[in-house]
Formats: structure tokens, sequence, C-alpha cells
């Protein structure tokens, strides 16, 4: 088995901010191939509308079926394309970095979102999915890592994924944001065949309209850490002066970049003027988690309000 | 003859009252269960209430368009963030996803283009152990438009 590459301290915080890392198309032809095979081919014939369609693939399909909580590694069979997958060196590297070396399996599921002559007979008019975050109300600091799979390119008439970079951290009930339609920032997914976009769990996200005349598939994997995610990534890269803090507001134009203060304290389109400090805070102190060490800081936000006296 | 037009009608369980304004009244109609009058009030005033409803008009067959506006701090001045559309006439759909800029640069810019402000979010205090929480967006405004169908 190859040796898993691991995630570098700057796309771990980049993961720790924006809360997802996208791997262009490092899946290969030979296993999106095989993985397509065995989501099978429905005929159009047989197609009435998009849950018939579900029915059918659910029913015939090759795609393994796991219980919840069996270790990541004995989900799929080694020949499987899923195993192939996760056995990417690439692969095997982030979800080692962000979950550990022994992960456990909680669901997948194959996504599909159907062309508008599914919905021809359907009394469902076509529509996106809502916005919304996986699962339920989930406060903790540990997070689980949802890999999406693009087992086929993805164009922007397809409907790909949307998601909203740096959401991650805000507590929100599921669909309770459904009221939300349009947020500044919010991105789709286009992208080659094979790209994996690794998301933590509290991501707002939601599939696209398909406008295309093709279904769009994406499959989604949920894993969980079995061990606290503590400085699992490569941390070789970690400058010295990562714990010293630099200037801040008023920098003589020239700015000192520490890139990962950087990443920590870059705001998303959406950040509202108050909150958006919060998102600062949350992701000092989501980075203190991965790094096991409460001293860490990024332009004094928390050291700031930590300077009290007994 | 007084011309009345229904303003609101309000179910309970045994109970239906009917609020209704003309040019110089504001009359209430209780009515039981099986629809016999129960009570009737006739508020004989020079409302500026019943004056302002009759000279707008009502138009009850009118639709209602709402635009929820979501800025960046609780001025209505300030950038808009998030939006949605859910329109009432029936002629227009939006669904997530469907628009990268806002209507609006502003809240405020919706009302100079006559969208009428129905409700705003309040500022909640900061519950103790909860100061750094994130959750659902915190300013959010709801607009509306009522559109006469013929407008359609």
């Amino acid at each position: 088995m190859s040796k898993p590459i691991l995630l570098s301290s700057e796309k771990m915080a980049q993961f720790a901010s924006r809360g997802f890392l996208m791997m262009e198309g490092v899946v290969p032809k030979r296993i999106n191939d095989q993985f397509l095979k065995d989501i099978g081919k429905v005929p159009e014939s047989e197609i009435s509308d998009p849950m018939s369609y579900y029915g059918k693939v659910m029913g015939s399909s090759a795609i393994p079926v796991v219980s919840a909580g069996v270790p990541l590694s004995d989900g799929y069979p080694a020949d499987n394309a899923l195993a192939k997958m996760l056995a990417l060196p690439k692969v095997m590297g982030a979800v080692q970095s962000l979950v550990g070396d022994a992960p456990s399996f909680d669901h997948h599921f194959l996504h599909m979102t159907f062309p508008p002559n599914f919905y021809q007979d359907s009394s469902r008019p076509q529509a996106s999915q809502h916005w919304h975050q996986d699962s339920t109300i989930d406060p903790r600091q540990a997070f689980d890592v949802q890999i999406m799979y693009f087992p086929h390119a993805v164009t922007a008439k397809m409907g790909g994924t949307r998601y909203l970079p740096g959401s991650h951290l805000r507590i929100v009930s599921e669909a309770a944001i459904g009221r939300y339609q349009n947020i500044r920032g919010q991105e789709f997914v286009t992208c080659k065949a094979g790209t994996l976009l690794f998301m933590h769990m509290g991501i707002w996200h939601g599939g696209g309209l398909n406008l295309s005349n093709k279904v769009r598939y994406m499959f989604k994997i949920r894993m969980c850490p079995t061990q606290r995610q503590e400085r699992l990534w490569d941390t070789s890269d970690l400058g010295s002066d990562h714990f010293e803090q630099r200037p801040i507001f008023w920098t003589g134009l020239k700015g000192i970049t520490n890139p990962i203060h950087e990443t920590l304290t870059t705001s998303e389109p959406w950040f509202e003027h108050d909150t958006g400090r919060l998102e600062y805070i949350n992701r000092v102190l989501f980075w203190r988690y991965l790094l096991g060490d409460n001293s860490f800081d990024a332009d004094y936000w928390l050291t700031r309000i930590e300077n009290e006296f007994p | 003859m007084k011309l009345f037009y229904v303003v609101s009608v309000h179910h309970t369980f045994n109970t239906t009252t009917i609020i209704c304004v003309s040019r110089l009244y504001i009359r209430v109609r209780i009515f039981n269960e099986n629809g016999t009058s129960k009570m009737r009030y006739d508020l004989k005033q020079k409302l500026l209430l019943a004056e302002y409803m009759t000279t707008q008009s009502i138009d009850l067959s009118a639709r209602q368009q709402v635009m929820v506006l979501y800025t960046a701090n609780s001025a209505l001045d300030t950038a808009v963030i998030a939006w949605s559309f859910y329109d009432g006439t029936g002629k227009t759909t939006h669904m997530a996803g469907d628009q990268n800029e806002p209507p609006y640069q502003t809240g405020l810019d919706a009302l100079l283009d006559g969208w009428r402000l129905i409700q705003a979010s309040p500022l909640v205090s900061h519950v103790s152990g909860d100061e750094f929480k994130t959750g659902y967006l915190k300013y959010e405004f709801f607009f509306e438009k009522m559109v006469a169908m013929e407008e359609v």
C-alpha cells in the first residue's frame, strides 16, 4: 500500500478557516469508470420520476450496504471502486490528517439530481435543494468529515453542489436555514471527473438545479474520528514564529504576513460586521483545538478578551 | 349606504370576528359558530386609520410579494449579504442558488424602490456563555409589495 500524503499546515488552516478542501480530478479515470459502472444503468424507458429512479438504482447498484460504526477500512471490499478511491495516497493522507488513521464509517449515499424531463409527469416541480447543514444541531469541537465524490465532470448547467465557504462553525438546526435562498460568496461545484470535496460536517450546502439532459451523480461518505483530532497532519512546516503576534490594523502598508494567521483572519463575502469577528475567534479556537495548545492566537482576537484578573 | 371593506377575519374555536372599515367607521362584527351575528360594534369616529385604509383602496384580489434581505449589520443602509424572494402572484419562481448578485445593494435601496418594510429582526442581548456562538444570519428584514393581479 502506498504511503499517505498528509496535509500541510497551510492546507489544514484552510480547512479550519473555510470548512472544506477541494481535490480537483484526484481520482483516476479507471476508478471513476468502475464506480459509474457499479451505479448501473437504468433504461430511460423505465423512468417515471426521481423517486422511482432512486428506488431502481438503490435496488440494482453494486454499491455496498455498510452498517454505521464499522471501521472505514472494513467498509468496502478491496476491489471496490470506493476502496480504491480511499486508498489513493492523497485521499488517505487527507482522511488521516482530518479524522485520524482509524475513522469509523457513518453512512454513505448516492445523491442524484435530475434533469427537467424527469419532472414532466411528476407532481413535484423541479427545484434546487434548500440550504441545510447535515444531520442535526452539532455543537462539538470534534468534527466528522464528509467526502463528496464527483465521478464524472460537472458543468455549470448540471447544478453542482452549492456550498457556503466558512459556514461550518455556525451552529444551526439542519434545514432551519432553508429560508435563505442566496448568500454572497456561495459557490457551486463545477469540476473535472474524479474530484473530491472534503467537507467539515457543519458546512451549509444544497443540491443545485440540473438543467442539463443528464442525471448528475455525487457520492457522499461521512466518517467519524475515533481519536482526539490533534496534530494529525504533517506539522513539520509549522514555522517557529507560529505563536508570535504580528502588527494589526496599523501595519505600515507593508503588512507582515504569516500564512496561517492570514488564513484564519480572512473574511468571507457573507460575513456580518460583528459576527465576522466572532468567526475569527471561533477559527482560532478551532485551530487551538487542532494544535492542542490554548496559547495560540491570531491577531490578538482571543488574548485581548482573555486578559482577565481574578 | 356605507361601503365597508373587510380588513381582517379572525377565527377562534366558536366565534368569527370580522373587522371592516369605511371612510368614517371601524366596524367589528362577531359571529357565532353557526354564522349568526353575536355582536356588532361601530366605532363612530373619523379615525385616521379608516381614512388611510379607504384612500389606499384595498384590493382584496392583490397578491403579496415578499423579499427578505439580510444585511451586514442592523442598519438598513448597510450591504445586503443574503436575500430571498417569495412571489405570491405565482408569476415568478425563486429558489436557493438562483442568483449571485443581490437585487439591492442595501435595504434602504429597497425602500427607495417602493418595498414596504414589514418586519425587522430584534437586537438580542448575548446570553452569558453563548457570546461567541454563531448561527443564523442576524439582521433579517422582511419587505412586501402588494401587486394587483391585473398588473401582473
